[in-house]
């Protein structure tokens, strides 16, 4: 009998598989009807009439009740100091109830996701800052995205003096008067910026929330933000890295030089460096813009150098010069210290290039908003007292092809001025190294601002394409073209002066490319160069992924260098002509006369390099002298083991402010809503669940007991 | 720069984390019932396990059929009045199904009398057709829990909860719970009802069967009115009340009534 009990057993489970996979194969036909209508139909047919929907529909019951959300979120960095950014405070993800923040005197008693515009938000995480019993109350912070106040919103979480530690001055100046610091707070709570669209459905979200008096069920957001720096318990990048829970910042450098260089007959010129760095900040990872500073001078620099590519003779220039676009500049000036330690001990990938011979630095900064009322003003920052010929002649050049500006067709004049000499030095910027390095450097900084910053937000996601103007990153580059001709060539004339113009409409095509979201990185000016990776860029500088190698496997380097390194090659570069082989075929068709050699990744001539290769078509062979130099903090080794922080050098001030930044790693950052009961609710329908199987045996016993004796009497 | 009181509170923010909690719970509302009738009565006898088995696939059989030809018909809009024909025509296949299984038993019973002939054992008795067909109606109720409602219930075991846009009185969980727990009250009763008025040959318990399924099944469809699911749930659940009233009622009277079943008492529950 138990034997048979246990067949009998074993093929109701067999039958239980058959028939689920009956029910699977039974799908909803219906297309149109709102989801829930559906819903309800199908409980009616799946109960009353027990038709095999209910599996089908579980997929769809769980779409309606789980609500992912669009955005991105603020992550936790380290430094050999501590934490900064954000964190979930536990391995686990958190959620609490959405809650409007209405007004700035909020009192919370329970765990609560508090929605807030992104205006509200530094004087909201400086009061957490102050107040650790309100933030242990904070499960997470949802910021909305507003797109129609961006203009107006004077907003930066960096500091009041970034990076004011890597000065080579010290003084309690305040170049950035919006600032608020959150930028360098650590946060113990999520922190997600969310898109217009879930910024509209988290609006109807807590609506409903408001309506319920905040009583449960209650719309709650979860938040998926586990670091591995907080489950590895590491809190500093010297412990984290130790443990392979974070990565340091950094990437790659690009530079170029115009003409290339030769390898078989090295010159000794001196070099005029033209830089800008290519990367920004923002308290939000993946909604880092960066528009005016630092890309509005980026793209200035590559429209100067297409423009002085452009200029005939540029061979027989007097001087070398050197493009070079840093990154990781805002993050303790990864770029261009990486790229002066290098210097120093004669890196292969910067051979034909030597400290001594940098004759003249010229950076161009955060050049997006120097028109004002129609003309466009630019200040030069230099060192406090620096008089040297090399800093003078920079600033002649400024001042003449200013001046030779002033008639020019497609741009409109540029202004030229000193800076304030108020100024306690160079406001932040790359050339900070080079003075760093050694102050006799002849270093000149261009900025749209005199004293303080222009930017009202700097370092935010706000820095976004509505913040520049294209005729001030035009009228920089032309500028710098000029001034660039006159240093170079010492036999400048005035002719060829005024022939050297930009293209302004380049200067629209990488304001469109490399800020604007469209057409983003999907343009044709980048699509022609690489194979992006993203729809629209974004200039954080991210981690560091693989070795540090001046030739890197290109997944690892990201959009915008390896676009800026394919552009200034396809620029500086000149396809040799191959007559050789021309010659070889005097029997077959011309058409080989002028034609370049194809290629995918390696050129067959040594002193050629691929450009323009993507996924789509091949590159070109050109010579060219355009290289990718690594960009991290000069404390930190790559040995086979992995990263390892170094000592500082006692020699290097700024080495021994270097906070190493490092990110963690996250598996995933996910934030979903959903309706939620309250904890004693589910308690209850448990307990009502077990008193009705309880009660069930209990009646069972007892009708079977009543009904025995009611037969027996009978 | 980090606290303990972060440790802390952690800690007593665990108990949020249980979310399977409400899933049992639902699950439990809808078939606790079913578990206790499981464990006192069915699973003593083998004979009455056999017949639970054949009872659910037969029902899941004739639902899969109704199904499949239903899904041609299905309509895309969304509109109650379209949906009544359909209940009605599946609610009357499952009535003829019913009727067949009567006949099925019928056989069953002529056969098993046979071979306790042959073994020179008692023929079976009322309490003995009795719990055949309370397996039988079993087993139909238990097709449609354990596969429709059960279904619907496993999102209810992650951390959401869900409230149809109509209804919120009540999780949608809650209600497909209550729903199936009435139901499968309903069909193992009626199955009871039914098969002792077949056997006795009376009119008002043959189409009880019948009729209470239809109002079941109607009560449902207030639960598509704005706000009606509270009414909805309620009218199922009292039609499972009223039948197992009834059926309570009919065994009640007939032990009562029969004087040759407290003799053979004892080998019915061995």
């Amino acid at each position: 009998m138990n034997r048979l009990g246990r067949v009998i057993g074993g093929l109701s489970v067999m039958k239980l598989k058959d028939s689920f996979v009956c029910g699977i194969g039974v799908e909803w036909s219906g297309t149109s009807g709102s989801a829930l209508s559906r819903l309800i139909v199908l409980l009616v047919l799946a109960i009353c009439s027990g038709v095999c929907f209910g599996l089908k529909s579980v997929p769809e019951i769980e779409n309606s009740m789980y609500q992912m959300v669009d955005g991105t979120a603020c992550v936790r960095l380290l430094s050999i100091q501590g934490e900064v950014g954000c964190a979930g405070p536990s391995r686990k993800a958190v959620h609490a109830p959405l809650w409007y923040l209405s007004d700035a005197s909020l009192r919370l008693s329970r765990k609560t996701t508090i929605v807030m515009p992104l205006p509200a938000l530094h004087d909201f995480l400086n009061r957490i800052v102050n107040e650790p019993s309100l933030a242990k109350h904070v499960a997470g912070v949802l910021v909305e995205s507003d797109v129609g106040e961006q203009n107006a919103t004077i907003f930066s979480p960096d500091a009041k003096f970034p990076q004011a530690e890597f000065a080579p001055y010290k003084a309690q100046y305040i170049w950035n008067p919006p600032g608020s610091g959150v930028l360098q707070q650590r946060f113990n709570f999520p922190v997600f910026l969310l898109t217009p669209e879930s910024t509209a459905s988290v609006k109807m979200l807590i609506a409903s929330n408001e309506k319920r008096n905040y009583e449960y069920p209650l719309h709650v957001a979860e938040f998926d933000m586990v670091m591995q720096s907080t489950k590895s318990g590491t809190h500093d990048s010297v412990s984290c890295l130790k443990e392979w829970a974070c990565l340091p910042l950094g990437g790659y450098n690009v530079w170029s030089a115009l003409p290339a260089l030769n390898a078989s007959a090295p010159t000794e010129n001196p070099i005029v460096l033209v830089m800008a760095a290519m990367d920004s900040a923002s308290l939000f990872r993946d909604a880092t813009p960066g528009a005016d500073s630092p890309l509005s001078g980026l793209i200035a620099m590559l429209a100067a150098a297409d423009a002085l590519s452009r200029v005939p003779d540029v061979d027989q220039f007097q001087k070398q010069i050197i493009f070079l676009a840093v990154t990781g500049e805002a993050w303790g000036y990864l770029g261009s210290r990486r790229f002066l330690r290098e210097l120093a001990s004669g890196n292969p990938s910067l051979s034909g290039l030597s400290m001594s011979r940098i004759h003249q630095v010229l950076e161009v900064g955060s050049v997006g908003k120097a028109v004002d009322a129609g003309r466009a003003t630019l200040y030069f920052h230099k060192q406090k007292d620096q008089v040297s010929m090399a800093t003078q002649q920079i600033v002649e050049a400024l001042q003449s092809s200013a001046s030779s500006l002033t008639g020019a067709q497609h741009v409109g004049a540029v202004e030229i001025k000193p800076a304030s000499k108020l100024n306690p030095g160079v406001p932040p910027s790359s050339i900070m190294s080079f003075i760093q390095k050694n102050s006799s450097t002849a270093a000149v900084v261009l900025q749209e601002f005199d004293k303080v910053f222009k930017n009202p937000a700097y370092h935010s996601d706000l820095d976004g394409v509505n913040n520049i103007d294209k005729n001030s990153i035009a009228g920089t580059a032309a500028l710098i073209a000029r001034t660039v001709y006159l240093l170079g060539d010492s036999a400048a004339n005035s002719t060829q002066l005024q022939s050297i113009d930009v293209n302004s409409s380049l200067v629209d095509d990488l304001v469109g490319c490399l800020i604007a979201q469209t057409p983003g990185m999907e343009c044709d000016l980048v699509k022609g160069l690489i194979t992006p990776t993203q729809k629209y860029a974004n200039h954080y500088v991210g981690v560091f992924l693989g070795e540090p190698t001046s030739s890197p496997y290109l997944e690892n380097v990201d959009d915008t260098s390896r676009f800026v390194w394919n552009f200034l090659a396809s620029r500086t570069g000149i396809i040799r002509h191959q007559r050789v082989r021309d010659r070889d075929d005097a029997g077959r068709r011309n058409a080989f006369a002028s034609s370049f050699e194809e290629c995918t990744q390696k050129c067959s001539n040594a002193d050629e390099i691929c450009v323009g290769a993507t996924g789509e078509h091949k590159g070109r062979c050109m010579m060219s002298t355009t290289r990718y130099l690594p960009a991290y903090s000069p404390r930190l080794t790559f040995e086979s083991s992995g990263w390892k922080v170094v000592a500082a050098e006692l020699d290097d001030a700024m080495s021994q402010v270097d906070p190493v930044w490092t990110e963690s790693f996250w598996k995933a950052i996910g934030v979903r809503f959903y309706l939620k009961e309250s904890t004693s609710q589910d308690e209850l329908m448990l307990g009502v669940g077990t008193a009705l199987t309880i009660g069930s045996f209990f009646a069972i016993f007892c009708t079977k007991a009543m009904f025995h004796k009611r037969l027996k009497r009978a | 720069m980090l606290d303990t009181k972060w440790e802390t509170f952690e800690r007593s923010s665990q108990r949020d984390e249980m979310t399977f909690v409400g899933g049992l719970g639902y699950t439990l509302i809808a078939l606790g019932p079913a578990i206790a009738l499981f464990f006192t009565v069915i699973i003593g006898k083998p004979f009455l396990i056999l017949t639970l088995i054949v009872s659910i696939f037969s029902w899941l059989i004739s639902l899969v059929l109704i199904a499949g030809v239903w899904r041609a018909f299905l309509p895309s809009e969304s509109n109650v009045w379209v949906y009544i024909p359909l209940l009605l025509s599946a609610v009357c296949c499952q009535e003829a199904a019913r009727r067949a299984f009567w006949h099925l038993y019928l056989k069953v019973e002529d056969i098993l009398n046979k071979i306790a002939v042959r073994l020179s054992k008692p023929r079976l008795h009322t309490v003995d057709k009795l719990e055949i067909a309370l397996a039988f109606g079993f087993g139909h109720g238990l097709a449609h829990v354990i596969f429709f409602c059960l279904a619907l219930l496993t999102p209810s075991f992650g951390p959401g909860t869900f409230y149809v846009p109509g209804c919120t009185q009540m999780s949608f969980f809650l209600m497909a719970a209550l729903t199936g727990l009435s139901f499968l009250i309903i069909h193992t009763f009626s199955m009871v009802i039914a098969f002792d008025g077949h056997a006795d040959g009376n009119k008002s318990q043959q189409i009880f069967a019948p009729g209470m399924h239809f109002l079941a099944t109607f009560a449902t469809l207030v639960n598509l009115a704005e706000g009606g699911c509270v009414y909805g749930v309620s009218a199922t659940l009292s039609c499972a009340v009223i039948t197992s009233a009834v059926c309570w009622k009919i065994q009640w009277d007939k032990a009562g009534a029969d004087p040759f079943t407290s003799s053979n008492l004892n080998r019915t529950h061995h």
